[in-house]
């Protein structure tokens, strides 16, 4: 489903960020890309989404090739994915629910739609009576369990988490990690960076390792 | 549907978030509306006044002391058949008295003695040939038919009107041009610092799939509506200044429905010109 072919990628002449990386994911997979801070995690994930473009390579996502589309087609990529950051990246003027319904509207979904789907999604992560509450005024946990809300509203072929629980404790992380689990577990496909090395012993999925520029298959 | 309303109420949002920018933005934006309205109402009273002179502009063809009637119609027909004469008016001796008493008053007509004023035709142009350079071939062919005796002109009327409706012209363009400068940055200036400040939130939109017309139609709107109120609000006032100067003062022309229409119009098409501007410094946006 998702497939990266000999991806290279460097922001000046002497550093390569990464070297002729290859990996894929299936459909409904989940695994955790791992390395250290500055090792190009995020740099994978920017140009699975399109934010980015590789200097060499092949990326495709269900057929769409990432790296020839058109800044002015990269929409049609981004309804297909579903991204989690570490500062959620919620929009602050609105509140949990039009947080969540903005990733509807921008489709151009109707009311009701939008209505019945925001539900749903505010009930599996718990914050519906949260709803008409503002992100200034809920936890780090709860902002990101909103953000996750977000990014499955369109029901995403994949979900990209860029050190989801980078602003969170333990108990957050795990409530977060839970979710991003169980989520998986209904068929949709997740690709976690973090550089928590202790995180990411404990997830029972494939594991990535980015080092040098170079992705490895960590045991 | 859903998706105006959700562009309306986006629209509406980035009004919100900054009403006193936007506010300055209509009031700065029916300043400079205001001058070009009044730069275009001068204007057209202007063209009206210079194109009145130019179609009343007459050349005098004098006859001869000694024509009869048959020679005063063998002129009035070679003047009939020239295209460029437009019209031709026969000025007896007593008309051309009757004009002169007029003009001087009865006192210093009354030492002229016997009627010394020739017979004439008033013969009026096609203002184009006032601009060619036909004008003193005409002028010379009228000269030489039989029983003229003289021709009475201003050589260079022709040649200073035209330099004055150039004038006019160049200084009306030149001013717009300015409004519409001036409008224009105005505008990409209000955008900027309306999306500047929401540019967070676009990166957002555009993350969770909105296409770029999603995100900018707001803002274009945004533009569009500041420069058709601050238009229309010119309009307005001009309108309301120059009914009470008509009344009071001078007459003068205001725009008509269909000008003052164009007028707002236009000031849209700059709103979003402005617009587009501000948002083209955020590439893909």
């Amino acid at each position: 489903m998702l497939y990266l072919r000999n991806v290279s990628k460097s922001f000046r002449p002497d550093e390569t960020i990464l070297d002729d990386i290859t990996f894929t994911i299936d459909k409904g997979e989940m695994a955790v890309l791992t390395g250290a801070s500055g090792s190009g995690k995020s740099t994978i994930l920017k140009l699975i989404y399109g934010e980015e473009r590789p200097d060499r390579g092949e990326l495709y996502l269900d057929k769409l090739n990432i790296s020839a589309m058109k800044p002015s087609k990269i929409h049609r990529l981004r309804r297909k994915i579903g991204v989690v950051f570490q500062d959620f990246k919620l929009i602050p003027e609105r509140n949990v629910w039009d947080n969540v319904a903005l990733a509807l509207e921008v489709v151009g979904k109707s009311r009701r739609e939008i209505s019945a789907r925001v539900t749903e999604l505010l009930l599996l992560v718990g914050l519906m009576q949260r709803k008409s509450y503002y992100p200034h005024q809920l936890s780090g946990g709860e902002s990101q369990r909103v953000a996750i809300a977000r990014a499955l509203a369109n029901h995403p072929l994949l979900i990209l988490a860029d050190e989801p629980s980078g602003n969170l404790d333990k108990e957050n992380t795990a409530a977060v990690v839970g979710l991003l689990t169980q989520i998986n577990h209904q068929g949709c496909s997740v690709l976690m960076a973090t550089h928590n090395m202790e995180l990411a012993a404990k997830l029972e999925c494939r594991r990535l390792h980015l080092d040098s520029g170079k992705v490895t298959e960590a045991s | 549907m859903n998706y105006l309303w959700i562009i309306l109420k986006e629209t509406w949002r980035a009004v919100s978030f900054r009403p006193w920018s936007i506010i300055g933005s209509v009031i700065t934006v029916f300043l400079a509306a205001a001058i070009a309205g009044a730069i275009a109402v001068t204007l057209l009273n202007s063209y009206g006044v210079i194109e009145s002179i130019r179609m009343q502009t007459t050349v005098d063809v004098y006859l001869s002391p000694d024509i009869d009637s048959l020679g005063r119609e063998s002129v009035r027909q070679a003047l009939a058949s020239n295209k460029d004469i437009l019209g031709i008016a026969y000025i007896s001796k007593d008309m051309a008295m009757f004009r002169m008493r007029q003009l001087f008053g009865p006192e210093m007509i009354r030492g002229l003695g016997a009627n010394p004023l020739p017979e004439s035709y008033e013969i009026s142009l096609d203002p184009e040939i006032l601009e060619s350079n036909r004008f003193q071939e005409l002028i010379d062919s009228i000269g030489s038919i039989p029983g003229v005796d003289d021709i009475g002109y201003v050589p260079d009327a022709a040649a200073r009107l035209n330099t004055l409706f150039r004038v006019i012209n160049i200084f009306g363009l030149s001013l717009w041009f300015l409004v519409i400068i001036a409008c224009s940055y105005i505008i990409a200036s209000t955008i900027n610092v309306l999306v500047a400040r929401r540019h967070a939130t676009f990166y957002i939109m555009r993350l969770v799939g909105a296409r770029a017309i999603f995100v900018r139609t707001p803002y274009l709107l945004v533009g569009f509506m500041i420069s058709i109120i601050g238009f229309s609000m010119a309009v307005i006032m001009l309108n309301l200044g120059i009914n009470y100067f008509s009344g009071h003062i001078v007459k003068i022309d205001f725009l008509t429905t269909l000008e003052s229409i164009c007028f707002i119009g236009g000031g849209g098409v700059i709103g979003l010109f402005g617009s587009n501007l501000a948002l083209r410094k955020y590439g893909e946006l």
